[in-house]
């Protein structure tokens, strides 16, 4: 078929395929920016819009005095132009500016160039500076087309720079939120900080409420030995009124053997006495007044008891010799009123000692440890700081049991401890009424040491039992009590890695705390 | 659809209403996309879902929709970028709408799947033309009476559109008779 039809086209008389050419006014229409110069350089014709958009006098005017060649670098001769009709050129307007872009073609029968091409333009606003618009432009061209594909670029380009500008700015407020995040969490650390110090500062203030009820016992206890030595000391004052002025010729008079009745009297006195029943000393009394009537002493009863007043309540045989002259019944009185002496410095000793212990455990138990690091502690030695602080309390009616297994020092917050020692024997005195059965148990389990508090009270109701470490949970009357004490204690067990639980029957409440050993 | 509409959309709401009733639209059009690319193309279901969303939650029809949109359409590809190609294509509004076809024609060569629709203009008097509207797509007709009202308001010129022939009734195409009258500036 294809062959067939070959054939018939060869047979065909032959004719030239481009003998058909466009009229002069279509070729314009098409190439509204062609133009036609010869050999002078002198242009012969040009498409409409160039002639619009360049200055007059363009047709007829020299070549070089409306363009110049950009492209390629050649002299604007005619010859030269020639030898590049298959360059690209690329003219640019002298006095607008605009470019040309196109090539040379020379025509040999009229020795003329024409050159054809079309306005060239990257910037859509540069068409509105020429005066030109896109229907300048003739249709086939793509001039229209490579302008619309730019503005496309252009707004691809617009798109990508406004999200990237968009990722930057959600990026920075990313960052922002991340740094409130962080200023959030500081300061979330920093309340935290605070709570905790408040916390402390809320268990010292417990401690102290605790120790303001404390307060009037506490004072009685060091109260009575102040009274003791307060008596003491008068007694020693009195004495030394009385004989401050006859001491010295009473010695410088003392016979020898009086001298050494004197010794042994005061060293009677001082030893530790009998322990009698007071039927024992009242039937040795009556002895001794019977061996002194029988020796014909003056005032027996008296005698006897100034010897039994130092410790002389046998043996009274030995002493006769010397109350039979008034030399030594001087030397007895005397020797009686030395050991009362001696009485009252042990009873201020005594006093002092009960005194400052209270005081110790008065200090140990307020001392608030601001270095917030644990410290290597007896446990039983604190808890008995306790009870002595609570002597007052304990002493008309309670019965302290203590067993104590031994064990060793356990690294704590000593402060905190104290304050739960502190708060459940409180509350156990408080439970009883402080009449009853105080039991204290001490001793090491595994790696643990526990510590149960038992009271003999009158237990912990079951619908109360749940609510009872809760804060502000308090069963005492308004005033009495914060609520805070068990709250308190059990954080501080907490703190500890600890555990406190509690098992409650009507007469045995046993609180149980454990603190581990490491 | 290329992006360009689809963002057309979301402007025409976030400055007319706001940027929470956009965002009430997207999530009704079950629309995920963050940002639409102006040049990419989208599935022409992405912009119908996104007008009905509108139109359910503006309480307007989706016809009234999309003729607002039209005359916004005008106002927002000359800020988008494309102001200069818009005045290089024409004086007036008689111009502008003989031109309308290159316009989309060449944008259909260079994105040949975005399927713009074509137009073409029969001067029917001296202040009235049809203009003749191919599209593959459906119900845009609207859109496009929103466009030449857009258009009269660009060239500052009174327009009068009738929807003379409608494809949903069976028209071969959609035809539009356009009346205009430049608005003369004393009044």
């Amino acid at each position: 078929m294809i062959s067939s039809q070959l054939s018939t086209e060869s047979s065909a008389p032959s004719i030239n395929p481009f003998e058909r050419s466009l009229p002069p006014d279509c070729f314009a229409k098409i190439f509204p920016f062609h133009f036609v110069f010869n050999r002078n350089l002198e242009i012969l014709q040009a498409g409409e819009v160039l002639q619009r958009i360049s200055p007059e006098g363009l047709i007829g005017g020299k070549l070089d005095q409306f363009f110049q060649i950009q492209r390629p670098k050649v002299a604007l001769d005619f010859d030269t132009l020639l030898k590049r009709s298959k360059k690209l050129f690329l003219l640019e307007a002298l006095v607008q500016g605009f470019q040309l872009k196109g090539q040379l073609m020379h025509v040999q029968a009229e020795d003329v160039m024409f050159f054809i091409g079309s306005l060239w333009v990257t910037d859509l606003s540069h068409l509105k500076n020429y005066g030109v618009k896109l229907q300048d432009f003739a249709t086939h061209e793509p001039t229209s087309d490579f302008l619309y594909l730019l503005q496309a670029k252009s707004t691809a380009l617009a798109d990508t720079t406004k999200l990237a500008e968009e990722l930057t700015s959600k990026q920075a407020e990313l960052e922002q939120t991340l740094q409130m995040v962080q200023e959030k969490n500081d300061n979330l650390q920093t309340a935290l900080k605070q709570l905790e110090a408040t916390q402390d500062q809320l268990i010292q203030s417990e401690k102290m409420a605790a120790l303001g009820q404390l307060i009037a016992g506490i004072a009685h206890e060091i109260n009575t030995p102040l009274g003791a030595i307060r008596s003491s000391v008068e007694n020693i004052a009195d004495f030394l009124e009385r004989n401050l002025d006859t001491l010295p010729s009473f010695f410088q008079n003392l016979t020898q053997e009086c001298n050494q009745f004197f010794a042994d009297l005061l060293h009677s006195a001082s030893q530790d006495r009998l322990i009698l029943s007071s039927r024992e000393k009242r039937k040795l009394k009556r002895r001794n007044i019977r061996v002194l009537e029988a020796e014909g002493i003056d005032q027996p009863d008296d005698m006897a008891d100034t010897l039994a007043e130092l410790n002389c309540l046998e043996g009274v045989e030995a002493f006769v010799p010397l109350l039979q002259s008034p030399a030594g019944r001087q030397t007895i009185q005397m020797a009686y009123q030395f050991s009362t002496l001696l009485n009252s410095t042990k009873t201020i000793k005594t006093a002092t000692d009960k005194a400052a212990k209270v005081v110790f455990a008065l200090k140990s138990y307020s001392h608030f440890d601001h270095t917030g690091s644990k410290s290597e502690t007896n446990l039983i030695h604190d808890i008995e700081t306790v009870l002595t602080l609570y002597q007052s309390q304990l002493k008309n009616g309670v019965e302290v049991i203590r067993n104590y297994a031994p064990i060793p020092k356990v690294a704590c917050f000593q402060d905190e401890l104290s304050q739960v020692w502190t708060n459940l024997i409180h509350n156990a005195l408080q439970a009883m009424d402080y009449q009853g059965i105080l039991i204290l148990d001490v001793k090491q389990q595994n790696n643990q040491v526990q510590v149960n508090i038992t009271d003999s009270g009158q237990g912990i109701p079951a619908e109360v039992m749940p609510k009872i470490f809760q804060p502000f949970f308090t069963t005492k009357p308004p005033g009495e009590g914060s609520g805070l004490g068990l709250d308190i204690v059990n954080k501080i067990v907490t703190k500890h890695e600890g555990e406190i639980s509690v098992e409650s029957k009507p007469g045995k409440t046993q609180f149980t705390v454990s603190i581990p050993l490491s | 659809m290329y992006g360009l509409v689809n963002k057309a959309i979301e402007e025409m709401v976030r400055s007319h209403f706001s940027d929470e009733i956009w965002e009430a639209i997207k999530q009704k059009a079950e629309v995920k996309t963050e940002a639409f690319v102006s040049m990419e193309g989208y599935p022409d279901e992405v912009t119908y879902r996104l007008v009905g969303a509108a139109s359910e939650v503006l309480e307007l029809s989706p016809a009234e929709v999309m003729h607002a949109f039209g005359k916004y359409w005008v106002q927002f590809t000359a800020q988008a970028g494309y102001g200069e190609l818009m005045e290089m294509n024409g004086d007036d509004l008689p111009e502008f709408l003989e031109n309308l076809d290159d316009l989309h024609a060449r944008v259909g060569v260079m994105f040949p799947k975005l399927q713009p629709p074509s137009f073409d203009c029969d001067e029917e008097d001296e202040d009235e033309l049809t203009l003749h509207y191919h599209s593959e797509r459906e119900g845009l007709a609207p859109m496009v009476m929103g466009l030449v009202e857009g258009l009269g308001e660009r060239f500052e010129t009174e327009v009068d559109v009738n929807h003379t022939h409608s494809r949903e009734e069976g028209a071969d195409h959609d035809q539009f008779t356009v009346k205009y009258r430049v608005k003369c500036p004393f009044h």
